[in-house]
C-alpha cells in the first residue's frame, strides 16, 4: 500500500557540470568567448558593449542609440536590414541597462555566414537616420506616457531617483526629454562607445567551424577602448518616505530598500540570501504573509541586485489599495523578525535547496551557460565563482544572518516608495 | 525532431515520455483538459481561481511549494480559455518528488475553507493588477463579448466580472473538481535525461489508483456565422487611442490554421513586415501596430489591434488597416515573402526546441489535439502552405460583417 503522507527523501542537488568555455583572441587583441554544444544546429552571438546610461550626457541616449543599431547604415537602409534578418530567419535583440548594452542576434548555422557580416555591420556603421529616429522616438514617447499611468512604474522611477540621487543610475528620463534628445546626440554616443569599444563577444550553441575566422575579418580591426574603471558608490542612508497620491488607484505599489553593493563585497552574497529567504521564491516570508494568509496582493517580493558600482535592496509589490497601511505594517513586521528571531535549521536549510535549483537551472545547456559566464565576467568573476557561492551556503549559520539583518535591514536605513492610496 | 514514446494507464492517464539527456533538469507537465470555456456563463473565472486552490494543500500534502523548493525545482501553472496546465522543472535526482505531488493533488485537493478565502482575495488582487488598474486592461473583457454571442469564449480567463469570483462557494469548488480534474482528464508528459520504464513505473505506483472519475462530454455551442459589421466605442482615461479590429477564424484543428497563423505573420512578424513597414515607418498612422491570432482550440479569432500616432484619425487609422487587409485579398503574397515567413517559423520553432519544458508542454498539447505527433508535423504543415492558401482565407475572413471593431479612445 502507498503510503502518501511519508515524505520521500530529497536527494541533494549537485553542483551542474560547467562547460568549458573556448577564448578566441582575435587579430586586436578582443576576446570572443565560445560555449559550444546543444545539439540544434543553430547559434547565439552576442555582443557587450560598455555603453549603458550611466555614461551619457542626455537622457534617453543610451537607450535610443542602443534601439537604433539596426536601423540603417550609409550603405544600407533600415528596410534592407530587417528585410535580410527576417528573411533568414535570424532573431535580434537589442537591451540595455544602466551599465551595458548587450546586442543579441540568433541564427541558423545555415545562414551564419550571411547574416552574421549583416548583424556587424549594421551596428558597427549605424548612421541614425532622421526619419526613423522619429518614429522611434515617438513609439518610446507613447509607451512613456502609457506606463506614466502605472502605479507600479511612479514606484519604481521615485525609488531609484532617491536611492541613487548622487549617482547616475538615479537620473531617471523624463516626458520633456524626448523633446531634447536629437539624432546628433546618437551619432556622438556611437562614436565614443560603440565605434570605439571594449567589445566582449560571446558565441554559444553549435558554434559553426569557421566561426573564429569569420569573426575576425568581422571584428578583428575593431578600434579598442580601455575598459571603463568602476568606481564603488554607496551612500548614506535614511528613512525617507516618498508618497504619491494617484486617485482611484484599485491597488497602491510599494518600494522599499536602500542602497548596497556589488558581490565584490564581501557581505553580498549572504545579503542576496537574506533576500530570498525575505521574498525571494514563492513559499518566502512576504509571500507567504502577505499574499498567502492575508490576500493582500498578486506577488510580493525582495531582492538584492548589483550593478557595477554599486548595487540595492529592494521589496516591491501592488496591494489592495485600501490595505496599503496593513501590507507596509506586515513588511516592516517581517524586516523584523529577520532582526530579532534566528532562521529555523529547515527553513535555511529548503531556501539552499532552493538556490542550489536556481543555479542548476542557469546552468541548463551552453545558451543558459554562456548567459551565466557573461553576468560573471562583468564583475571579473567565472565558474569559480559557484563554488565560493556553494562554500558561503554550507557556511551559512542563523546567528550571522540575523548580525547581517540588523547591518543593513533596520527601518531607519529603508527608504519607503508608495503610490497610490496614501491616506 | 522531438522523440517520444505514449502509453496510457488503466484509469485513462495519457503519459507521454521525453527523453532529452542533455540536461539535468527534467520537466514535468500536468494539463488538465479544461479551461474557461467550461465555465458556467453565471460563475466564470472559475477554472483560473481553481488553478490557485491547486496550491492550496492536497489530501496528503499540506504545503505543495514547500516540497519543489525542496527539490530544488521550480513550478508554475496557467489557465487559458482551452486548457489548466501545471508544470514542475526539477533535478533529475528528485524526480520522485513531482509524482508524489501531482498525483496527490489529482486524487484529491484539501479544500480548506482558508485556502479558498485567501485565494480569492489573491484573485481579485490579480484581476485588478493586469485587467483594472492598468491602462487598456479591459481590451480584452471588452472585445470578447463583442465578437462572441454564444460560445463560451465571450469571457476572459480571469473572468466576466469580479463578482463572479467573490460568489464561489466551497460546493462550486469541490464540484468543479471531482468533474474536471480527473486521471481521464488530464496528459501527463515527462521530459528529459529519462526512460519509458522508470516514467512507467513511476507513473503506474503514483497514479494508477486514482481512479477515473465521471467527466461530463463538452458541448459547447458553437458561434453562430456573424452576418454583421460590430463596432464599440469606448472613452477611458489614457493617453494614446488605440484601435482594435477583430476576425473570426478557424479552429486550431482546422487546415487553414497554418495558412491563417503565416498570414498574420506577413502582417507583423518582425520589422520588415507589412504593418510596420506601410503604417508605422511608411504613412506613420499608427506609432506602433500587430496582427496575431489568439491560437484557441474552437474557432479563435484574427486580431490587428494597434497605437495612433499622435494626431491620426480614427478613421483615417482604420483605412490604413483596411488597405492592407485589401492587398491580401487581391494580391498574392510573393514567393520571397512567404519563404521570409516560413524561415521564421522554421527557427522560432528550432529555438523553442532548446527548451525541455517547451518541449513538454508542446508535447502535451500536441496529444490533446488528438496526436503528440502533430508537434513534429508542424513544420512540413507550414511549409505546405502556398500564397493562394493565404488569399482564400483572406478573402473568406477578411469581410466587413465578420468585423468587431474596437474604438478605445483616450478622454
Amino acid at each position: 500500500m502507498l503510503d502518501r503522507k511519508q515524505e520521500l527523501e530529497y536527494n541533494e542537488i549537485k553542483m551542474p557540470c560547467f562547460l568549458k568555455a573556448e577564448t578566441y583572441v582575435l587579430k586586436n587583441g578582443m576576446k570572443v568567448t565560445a560555449m559550444n554544444g546543444g545539439g540544434q544546429d543553430l547559434c547565439r552571438l552576442e555582443l557587450v558593449f560598455e555603453a549603458g546610461s550611466k555614461l551619457q550626457t542626455k537622457a534617453l541616449q543610451a537607450a535610443m542609440c542602443n534601439a537604433m543599431l539596426l536601423e540603417g547604415t550609409l550603405s544600407k537602409k533600415a528596410n534592407e536590414i530587417h528585410e535580410s534578418i527576417d528573411f533568414y530567419g535570424a532573431y535580434t535583440s537589442l537591451d540595455v541597462n544602466s551599465d551595458r548594452s548587450v546586442v543579441s542576434l540568433y541564427t541558423l548555422n545555415k545562414y551564419f555566414n550571411t547574416i552574421v557580416p549583416i548583424f556587424i555591420d549594421a551596428i558597427k556603421n549605424a548612421c541614425f537616420p532622421e526619419e526613423e529616429f522619429q518614429v522611434l522616438l515617438d513609439q518610446r514617447k507613447q509607451s512613456f506616457s502609457i506606463n506614466a499611468e502605472k502605479v507600479d512604474f511612479i514606484a519604481r522611477k521615485a525609488f531609484f531617483a532617491h536611492l541613487f540621487k548622487n549617482h547616475s543610475y538615479g537620473k531617471e528620463a523624463t516626458l520633456a526629454n524626448f523633446q531634447e534628445l536629437s539624432r546628433e546626440d546618437l551619432i556622438e554616443f556611437h562614436k565614443s562607445h560603440y565605434k570605439k569599444a571594449n567589445l566582449k563577444t560571446y558565441l554559444s550553441g553549435e558554434i559553426p567551424p569557421n566561426a573564429h575566422k569569420l569573426l575576425d575579418e568581422l571584428l578583428g580591426d575593431w578600434e579598442q577602448n580601455k575598459p571603463i574603471v568602476h568606481k564603488p558608490f554607496t551612500d548614506k542612508t535614511s528613512q525617507d518616505k516618498i508618497h504619491i497620491a494617484k486617485e482611484g488607484a484599485l491597488q497602491s505599489a510599494i518600494r522599499i530598500g536602500r542602497v548596497c553593493f556589488n558581490s565584490h563585497h564581501k557581505d553580498y552574497l549572504e545579503l542576496k540570501y537574506l533576500s530570498v529567504v525575505l521574498g525571494g521564491y514563492f513559499g518566502s516570508r512576504l509571500m507567504s504573509n502577505i499574499r498567502e494568509d492575508k490576500g493582500l496582493t498578486y506577488g510580493i517580493g525582495a531582492m538584492c541586485v548589483q550593478q557595477e558600482d554599486s548595487g540595492f535592496f529592494a521589496i516591491s509589490t501592488e496591494v489592495k489599495a485600501e490595505s496599503t497601511q496593513q501590507a507596509l505594517t506586515e513588511i516592516y513586521k517581517e524586516l523584523k523578525r529577520l532582526r530579532e528571531d534566528l532562521i529555523p535549521e529547515e527553513e535555511l536549510n529548503l531556501v539552499k535547496s532552493y538556490i542550489m535549483g536556481q543555479i542548476l537551472s542557469s546552468a541548463d545547456g551552453p545558451f543558459a551557460q554562456s548567459t551565466s559566464l557573461k553576468n560573471l565576467h562583468i564583475y571579473n568573476l567565472d565558474f569559480e565563482f559557484y563554488t565560493t557561492y556553494q562554500n558561503m551556503l554550507n557556511k551559512l549559520n542563523s546567528n550571522s544572518l540575523k548580525d547581517l539583518a540588523n547591518k543593513y535591514l533596520k527601518e531607519k536605513d529603508l527608504c519607503e516608495v508608495v503610490v497610490g492610496n496614501i491616506s | 525532431m522531438i522523440n517520444f514514446e505514449r502509453f496510457e494507464l488503466a484509469n485513462g492517464l495519457r503519459v507521454i515520455v521525453h527523453q532529452d539527456k542533455t540536461t539535468p533538469m527534467v520537466a514535468f507537465n500536468v494539463l488538465y483538459d479544461v479551461g474557461a470555456r467550461d465555465e458556467d456563463s453565471s460563475k466564470t473565472g472559475f477554472a483560473h481561481l481553481f488553478e490557485h486552490l491547486m496550491f492550496g494543500g492536497s489530501t496528503h500534502i499540506a504545503d505543495y511549494d514547500e516540497v519543489v523548493e525542496k527539490s530544488g525545482g521550480q513550478n508554475n501553472a496557467f489557465t487559458s480559455n482551452d486548457i489548466t496546465n501545471y508544470y514542475i522543472t526539477l533535478p533529475k535526482d528528485n524526480l520522485e518528488q513531482a509524482f508524489r505531488l501531482e498525483s496527490d493533488r489529482m486524487l484529491s485537493l484539501a479544500f480548506t475553507p482558508k485556502s479558498l478565502e485567501v485565494q480569492r482575495q489573491v484573485v481579485i488582487e490579480e484581476f485588478k493588477q493586469n485587467y483594472l488598474n492598468q491602462p487598456y486592461g479591459d481590451i480584452h473583457l471588452l472585445l470578447r463579448p463583442l465578437a462572441y454571442k454564444v460560445h463560451p469564449y465571450k469571457w476572459a480567463t480571469i473572468g466576466k466580472q469580479v463578482s463572479h469570483i467573490e460568489d464561489a462557494t466551497m460546493d462550486d469548488v469541490k464540484s468543479f473538481f471531482y468533474k474536471h480534474y480527473a486521471p481521464n482528464n488530464a496528459i501527463l508528459v515527462v521530459a528529459g535525461d529519462v526512460n519509458l520504464e522508470e516514467i512507467k513505473s513511476l507513473s503506474t505506483k503514483w497514479f494508477s489508483n486514482i481512479e477515473a472519475r465521471d467527466v461530463p462530454k463538452r458541448n459547447l455551442p458553437k458561434e453562430p456565422r456573424q452576418e454583421e459589421a460590430r463596432t464599440l466605442s469606448v472613452e477611458r482615461d489614457v493617453p494614446v487611442d488605440i484601435l482594435y479590429k477583430v476576425f473570426h477564424m478557424c479552429s486550431r484543428k482546422d487546415q487553414r490554421y497554418f495558412a491563417t497563423d503565416l498570414m498574420s505573420d506577413v502582417l507583423s512578424r518582425g520589422n520588415s513586415s507589412r504593418l510596420y513597414e506601410s503604417l508605422v515607418m511608411g504613412q506613420k498612422l499608427f506609432s506602433d501596430i500587430d496582427a496575431f491570432i489568439g491560437g484557441d482550440l474552437d474557432e479563435g479569432l484574427f486580431y490587428f489591434g494597434g497605437k495612433l500616432s499622435k494626431g491620426v484619425s480614427m478613421e483615417e487609422a482604420e483605412a490604413g488597416i483596411n488597405l492592407e487587409i485589401e492587398k491580401l485579398k487581391t494580391e498574392l503574397v510573393s514567393d520571397a515573402e512567404l519563404t521570409k515567413v516560413k524561415n521564421k517559423v522554421i527557427s522560432a520553432h528550432m529555438f523553442s526546441e532548446l527548451n525541455v519544458l517547451n518541449k513538454a508542454i508542446n508535447l502535451a498539447t500536441s496529444e490533446l489535439l488528438g496526436d503528440p505527433n502533430l508537434v513534429n508535423m508542424q513544420l512540413d504543415l507550414y511549409n505546405a502552405v502556398s500564397s493562394e492558401n493565404i488569399r482564400a482565407i483572406a478573402k473568406d475572413i477578411f469581410r466587413s460583417e465578420n468585423s468587431n471593431t474596437l474604438y478605445y479612445n483616450a478622454k
